[in-house]
């Protein structure tokens, strides 16, 4: 069986963008889809470079090593723009937030508007926090995204009263059969008695 | 501070509509900065034939008549003007000799009019620093460095930079073709003393349109009010070209266009006055600058903002 990263936490549920806001802990990174610092008119690799110029020698290791992880750095990605392609924003985004070393990060919805190849990338950042340990929680909508990372990782689902925790692997064990994956139907396996924890957060 | 300067540098090269705007302001500066000047040949539609601008409605008023042009083509001749503007003396054979012994006049002109003020004001600070500062990059910067002022100054560095290229170009191509013999007439340290002055003075007046792009965030808004803040200089530059008096409050664009100041042997006083005004301004409006982009700074969306914005959403 696969070892389920402790530090990666991916949120579930409609409260759960507003809970984990209220309960993060003070110095938490957000990446949200907005305001994410990027020059549009450059390319990624113009704004990869520019922001280089900025760092220390070992800063920009590490931070061309986490461009790679992400798959921005790939063939074409000199005449590849931001603007407009949301997905590469919001890997932009993430990698930006991992490269400040915060001591938690907070990524909302970093999922939307990725495309298969964004996704993998993400994935790697994901795996990439896991081994190291760095706190990494994201909110998502589907609970199939998730499950499609192949990422095993801790979930959790945000219930009336409090925080449902589970992880990946128990959550497919629970939807074997069905067709559609998703919270709302984990959550009624949950009612029905099924696997699963609840917890207090 | 060699880091953020290499970084805008990098960014301002990869930009190329950038650089075109940059390249349109210098030659919108010099195209309104050097018409209306004496020996601009002029196609007349009235009379079907080429005429020669002879004089500049405010700058000749004291030294010539004010006839607004010369028509090559009617009753005048060489020596009717020459007997109009008191050159009798002067060796003229041609039209065209008569020119260079307006070169004075006419590089006066070159210097105090401030026509291409409305061209770099509108395009300089929101291409130069609101759009960089709108992508959030200069904020992280910010971040990256734990230098809370750095990005802010490399910018406005090179903004002055910017000014200066374009201001020295253009007077030097407007001193060029206008007023070609000047440094022979009047000598080469009048000429580099002048155009300094000149230099200093564009900064200042350009340096308000800095802090209005530290100001507003909106380009449109930015653009109107840059357009706005032209055409008052424009006004006052004018309005002091026909005035021999001070204002009460010194203001750059009024000074600039204050004749006595450009010419040889010019009042000291003025002079030493223009350029201490000019350099209040800049150190002014730059640390205004800086400290407006500090504040906007602290504005940073963290959790806690996240979650009262949300709580105030709903």
């Amino acid at each position: 069986m696969r070892e389920i990263p402790e530090s990666v936490v991916a949120l579930l549920g409609e409260d759960a963008l507003k809970r984990a806001l209220a309960e993060a802990t003070p110095g938490t990174a957000l990446c949200t889809g907005v305001d994410i610092p990027f020059y549009p008119r450059l390319s990624i690799r113009s704004n990869a470079r520019a922001l280089c110029m900025l760092l220390q020698t070992e800063e920009q290791a590490h931070f061309w090593e986490l461009l790679k992880l992400s798959g921005l750095r790939q063939s074409g990605w000199n005449v590849r723009r931001f603007k407009g392609d949301t997905g590469a924003q919001r890997l932009w985004g993430i990698v930006l937030g991992l490269m400040e070393r915060p001591p938690a990060l907070l990524a909302l919805e970093p999922m939307s508007g990725m495309n298969e190849r964004e996704r993998e990338g993400f994935a790697a950042l994901l795996r990439r926090c896991g081994e190291e340990g760095i706190p990494f929680t994201y909110t998502a909508a589907r609970l199939k995204d998730v499950m499609d990372l192949g990422l095993p990782q801790r979930l959790r689902l945000a219930l009336p009263g409090g925080w449902r925790e589970t992880d990946t692997a128990q959550a497919e064990e629970a939807l074997a059969g069905e067709e559609e994956k998703n919270w709302n139907k984990l959550q009624l396996r949950w009612e029905e008695g099924e696997d699963g924890k609840a917890s207090e957060a | 501070m060699g880091k953020h300067l290499r970084h805008e540098v990098y960014v301002l090269l990869r930009r190329w509509p950038a650089l075109l705007l940059i390249l349109a302001a210098l030659i919108g500066n010099y195209w309104l900065g050097g018409v209306k000047v004496a020996g601009t040949e002029r196609y007349n539609r009235r009379i079907d034939a080429k005429c020669y601008w002879l004089i500049s409605g405010s700058e000749f008023q004291s030294t010539l008549e004010s006839d607004r042009y010369y028509m090559k083509y009617t009753h005048r001749t060489e020596e009717d003007i020459l007997k109009r503007y008191g050159l009798e003396e002067a060796e003229v054979t041609e039209l065209e000799d008569i020119f260079p012994l307006l070169a004075g006049a006419q590089y006066r002109r070159c210097l105090w009019f401030l026509g291409g003020l409305l061209f770099l004001c509108m395009i300089l600070p929101p291409v130069l620093i609101r759009d960089p500062l709108n992508s959030g990059v200069p904020a992280l910067a910010a971040r990256l460095t734990r230098s809370r002022r750095t990005p802010a100054l490399a910018k406005i560095m090179v903004y002055d930079l910017c000014v200066l290229l374009i201001s020295l170009i253009s007077t030097l191509i407007q001193i060029g073709v206008y007023a070609g013999s000047i440094v022979s007439q009047a000598g080469f340290a009048y000429v580099l003393g002048t155009t300094l002055l000149r230099l200093l003075m564009d900064l200042a007046v350009l340096s308000v349109p800095l802090y209005l792009a530290f100001l507003i965030r909106r380009i449109p808004g930015l653009v109107a009010v840059e357009a706005a803040y032209g055409v008052v200089c424009y006004i006052l530059n004018v309005a002091a070209c026909n005035s021999d008096k001070l204002l009460p409050i010194p203001i750059p664009a009024y000074l600039h266009g204050l004749r006595p100041l450009w010419q040889q042997g010019g009042p000291a006083g003025w002079i030493v006055l223009a350029a201490a005004v000019s350099v209040v301004w800049i150190v002014l409006f730059t640390a205004l600058s800086l400290r407006r982009f500090h504040r906007e700074g602290e504005k940073r969306l963290g959790v806690r903002e996240a979650a009262e914005s949300l709580k105030a959403a709903n």
